[in-house]
C-alpha cells in the first residue's frame, strides 16, 4: 500500500469557536434567539419611551439600530438614577466575588453552551459598563479591573443578552451573596426601554393590558364569551349547567386570574376547572372583565409600568367592595403580588385578611397583600375535608409536577401543589431532586420571551426541564406535566413536541375538576378536554 | 509462534478498533466539547450529574454506543436514535447546519490519527475505507435528523401562530376605536385614543 501523508491530513473539520477575552468576541446575533423590537406605537400609547422623537421602528439585524444622537447619555443618566434609586442594584452592581457558583445553573446557558448566557457573564455585560463609567477604579484601570466603556457594540450585546434571561432567579438560589440576578436584567431591561429598546411580544401585551385590561386584548363582551364556551363544554362533558357572575358589586371575592387562561389551550381547561370548583363550593365570588388579568408584562419593562398594571386589580377589588382576592394559577403574577404589590399599594386597608368560608382557616400568609392562591385555598379545602373526590377520573393520567418558577422561588409553594395533586391523582411521580421544588428548571420561555420567532431560544432554554421530564416519562411512563403558570402552560407544550412528543401539559385545576364529584352531575365517561377517559392518551 | 506476531497477524482494523474502542469514545467526546467555547468544554467536562449537565450527558451517553454501532452492528434504525441524541440538541444551538451534523466527520480524524502506523504496516487500508463509507453513510442519516428537527421546529412555530387569538388582533381590538369609527371618526388618529395603533403599518 503506498503511503500518502496528504491523506491523513486532509480532513481538517473545525468549529472551534473564537477563543479569548469576552470583550473582543464579535456580537454574533442570531435568528431564533431574538425577538422582534416593539412597535414604536404600542411604547407612545402607554406614555413610555418611543423613539418618535428621533428615530423609526428598529431591524435587529440591521447594523445600524437608528439611535439617537444623545443615546449615550440617556443611558447613563437612566442607570445613574437607578443606581441611586434602588439599593439592590447598586449592590449587586459591586459585590459580585466572580466565584462562578451560578454560572452553571441557568437552563439558557445549559441548553445553549454559550458562556454569555451564565448568569454571572450576563450580569457582567452591565457591570462592566458600570465599572467603566461610574467607578474610579474601573475608569483608571480599564479592562484591568473588568471595566469597559458603553459602546454600540456593548449595547447589542447587552440587548441581546438581557433577552435571553427570564428572570427565573434559578441562579440567585446558589448566589453566596444572594445577588438577584433577575434584578439586574429587570434593571438593564429597564434602562434600554429609555431608548425605546423593549420587544414586541412584551410590550403589545402591556399595550393590550392598559387599554383592555388584559394581555390578550380581550374585551369585556369576548372575555364574558370565553368564559361561556367553557361552560358549554362544562355541560356537555360534566352535564351540569351553572352561570357565574362578572363584574358584581357585593360579592365576598374577587377571583383573579392570567388572562391565558381564559383563550389559551390547555389553560382553557384550568379556567374550566376554577369555573366548577367554585360552583361546587358554591363560593360568594366574581369574575371581573377589568381586573381581567393577572400576570404583569409591564414587570418585563419598567417599574412604574409593573405598578401601573398592578393596580388595576386593587382598584377594582375597592370598586367591587369585595372582602379579599383569590389568585388563579399564574407564574411571575405571584411574584410580584407577594413581592411587589404592598410595598406599590400599600396599606390594604380596605380588604380583610383573608378566611376560607368554607373552612374557616385564615390565610395569615396573606395578611399583607389579601391575596390567596387557589392551591392554598384548594389544599385547604381537601385537609378538611370539603372536596368530594375521585381520583382514579385521573388514572390514565401519570403526573409529575414542574415547579412553576415564581410561585416556587417567589412565594415559597411548594407543598400545597403537591398535595392537591396527590388527592386528585393515583399516579405522581416526582422528577430528580435537582430540577424540583427551589432548584425548579425554567420552562424556557419566562419573562415574556414566550413569542414564536425566538423559538431556538425557547427550546434549548427548555432543554433542561425537558431532560428531567423524559427521565420520568422513560422511566415510570409519565404521560402528563402539570404546572401552575399560563405561561408554562403555553410554553411547555412546543417544547414538549419537540422533547418528549408524548407528554400532555395540564393546570393542577384541571385535574382537580376531573376528579370532583358535582352535585347533579351526568355519567363522567368524558375529561372537561372532551376525550373519553378509559382512552386518552394525552400528548402536547 | 511468539505471541505479538500472533496478534498482528490475526489483526484487523475492527479488532484494533476494539482495542482502541474507549479511547477513541473520549477523543471522539472531547472533539464535540471543543466545538462548543473553552468556558463550557471545561463545563461540559466536569460536571456528571446528568440532570445538572444535560447537554454534556446527552452526549456523553450517545457517543459511545454510537461509536460501537458503527463498528459492529450498523443498524440504522439504532443509528438514528443515537445520532437524534446529540443532533436535535445542535440543530437548536448556534451551530450551522454544517456545524450541526460535523460531529460524525470527526470521528473519521481521530481514527486516522489512531490508526495511521497500523494501516501503513498492516495495509489496512481497505478495511479504513469500508469503516469511512459507513462514517459517510452516518452523516447522511445526521442530515435526515437535523432536518427533521428544523422541520419540527418550524412546524411548532406555524401551530404557534396559528393558535394566536387572531380575532383580537387589528380593528377587533380596540373599542375605543369601534366607538369612534361607529361615530365616523377617524381611524388612528390622535381623535381616537391612539391605543391599537391602528393606520400604523406593522
Amino acid at each position: 500500500m503506498a503511503k500518502n501523508p496528504e491523506y491523513y491530513e486532509s480532513l481538517n473539520i473545525d468549529y472551534k469557536p473564537p477563543r479569548g477575552n469576552w470583550m473582543d468576541r464579535p456580537v454574533d446575533i442570531k435568528k431564533g434567539i431574538y425577538c422582534y423590537p416593539a412597535r414604536p406605537v404600542v411604547l407612545e400609547n402607554v406614555g413610555m419611551n418611543d423613539r418618535s422623537d428621533w428615530g423609526k421602528y428598529w431591524v435587529v439585524e440591521d447594523e445600524d439600530w437608528e439611535l439617537p444622537d444623545d443615546w449615550k447619555e440617556r443611558f447613563l443618566n437612566k442607570m445613574r438614577d437607578m443606581l441611586g434609586k434602588y439599593r439592590t442594584f447598586k449592590i449587586y452592581m459591586d459585590i459580585c466575588v466572580r466565584c462562578g457558583a451560578c454560572a452553571d445553573k441557568c437552563h439558557y446557558f445549559l441548553g445553549s453552551g454559550d458562556p454569555m448566557n451564565m448568569p454571572v457573564m450576563r450580569a457582567e455585560l452591565l457591570r462592566s459598563i458600570y465599572r467603566g463609567e461610574f467607578t474610579t477604579t474601573g475608569k483608571i484601570l480599564g479592562r484591568l479591573a473588568g471595566a469597559r466603556k458603553l459602546t454600540k457594540k456593548a449595547l447589542k450585546q447587552l440587548w441581546y443578552y438581557m433577552f435571553q434571561c427570564s428572570e427565573c432567579r434559578r441562579c440567585s438560589v446558589f448566589c453566596p451573596y444572594g445577588i438577584d440576578t433577575a434584578e439586574i436584567t429587570i434593571m438593564g431591561r429597564e434602562i434600554m426601554n429609555e431608548l425605546g429598546m423593549n420587544i414586541a411580544w412584551i410590550q403589545e401585551s402591556v399595550s393590550k393590558c392598559i387599554h383592555t385590561g388584559n394581555h390578550l386584548g380581550l374585551q369585556p363582551q369576548a372575555y364574558k364569551e370565553c368564559i361561556d364556551v367553557m361552560l358549554m363544554d362544562i355541560e356537555d362533558n360534566v352535564g351540569i349547567t351553572f352561570e357565574p357572575t362578572f363584574n358584581r358589586k357585593g360579592a365576598e371575592i374577587l377571583f383573579v386570574c392570567p388572562s391565558g387562561d381564559v383563550f389559551a389551550d390547555p389553560g382553557i381547561f384550568t379556567l374550566a376547572g376554577y369555573l366548577m370548583l367554585f360552583e361546587f363550593l358554591g363560593l360568594d365570588y366574581t369574575w371581573s372583565t377589568y381586573a381581567s388579568e393577572g400576570g404583569d408584562f409591564g414587570y418585563f419593562t419598567a417599574n412604574e409600568m409593573a405598578k401601573r398594571m398592578n393596580g388595576k386589580i386593587y382598584a377594582e377589588a375597592k370598586r367591587l367592595g369585595v372582602k379579599w382576592i383569590l389568585g388563579g394559577e399564574c407564574g411571575h403574577m405571584w411574584r410580584v403580588l407577594n413581592q411587589y404589590m404592598t410595598t406599590w399599594h400599600g396599606p390594604i386597608d380596605f380588604l380583610e385578611e383573608p378566611v376560607s368560608p368554607i373552612t374557616g382557616t385564615k390565610f395569615e400568609n396573606a395578611k399583607a397583600h389579601k391575596m390567596v392562591h387557589i392551591m392554598e385555598f384548594t389544599a385547604d379545602l381537601i385537609k378538611n375535608n370539603k372536596l368530594k373526590l375521585d381520583p382514579s377520573r385521573n388514572d390514565q393520567l401519570r403526573v409529575t409536577y414542574h415547579d412553576s418558577c415564581n410561585p416556587a422561588r417567589g412565594l415559597g409553594l411548594l407543598e400545597e401543589p403537591r398535595y392537591v395533586i396527590k388527592n386528585v391523582c393515583n399516579h405522581f411521580y416526582e422528577m430528580p431532586e435537582n430540577t424540583i421544588r427551589e432548584q425548579t428548571y425554567c420552562c424556557g420561555s419566562g419573562s415574556g420571551l414566550n413569542a414564536s420567532e425566538n423559538m431556538e431560544l425557547r427550546l434549548r432554554g427548555g432543554f433542561p426541564r425537558q431532560n428531567a421530564l423524559r427521565y420520568v416519562a422513560d422511566k415510570y411512563g409519565v404521560n402528563m406535566l402539570a404546572c401552575i403558570c399560563a405561561i408554562d402552560r403555553a410554553a411547555l407544550p412546543p417544547a414538549a413536541q419537540y422533547w418528549n412528543p408524548d407528554v400532555g401539559v395540564c393546570g393542577i385545576t384541571e385535574l382537580v375538576a376531573n376528579a370532583l364529584i358535582m352535585e347533579g352531575e351526568g355519567p363522567r365517561t368524558h375529561n372537561i378536554r372532551g376525550f373519553e377517559i378509559a382512552t386518552w392518551e394525552p400528548e402536547p | 509462534m511468539p505471541e505479538a506476531l500472533k496478534n498482528s497477524m490475526n489483526m484487523n482494523l475492527e479488532k484494533l478498533l476494539a482495542k482502541k474502542r474507549d479511547l477513541i469514545v473520549d477523543k471522539w467526546i472531547n472533539s464535540i466539547h471543543e466545538s462548543y467555547p473553552s468556558e463550557t468544554v471545561e463545563f461540559f467536562r466536569h460536571q456528571k450529574n446528568k440532570f445538572a449537565n444535560p447537554v454534556g450527558a446527552e452526549i456523553s451517553e450517545a457517543v459511545g454506543p454510537l461509536f460501537d454501532e458503527l463498528l459492529n452492528g450498523n443498524n440504522q434504525q439504532n443509528m438514528f436514535s443515537l445520532l437524534d441524541k446529540i443532533v436535535r440538541i445542535r440543530a437548536v444551538q448556534a451551530f450551522p447546519p454544517s456545524g450541526a451534523v460535523a460531529v460524525v466527520f470527526l470521528l473519521k480524524k481521530i481514527i486516522r490519527d489512531e490508526t495511521k502506523k497500523d494501516i501503513d504496516t498492516h495495509g489496512f487500508f481497505e478495511d479504513l475505507l469500508e469503516l469511512e463509507s459507513r462514517i459517510d453513510y452516518c452523516v447522511l442519516l445526521a442530515f435526515d435528523v437535523y432536518m427533521k428537527c428544523r422541520e419540527k421546529i418550524w412546524e411548532i412555530k406555524l401551530d404557534e401562530f396559528k393558535k394566536r387569538p387572531f380575532f383580537v388582533e387589528g380593528e377587533a381590538r380596540c373599542l375605543s376605536y369601534m366607538v369612534r369609527q361607529e361615530q365616523g371618526q377617524g381611524k388612528g388618529t390622535k381623535d381616537c385614543c391612539s391605543s391599537c395603533g391602528l393606520g400604523e403599518v406593522r
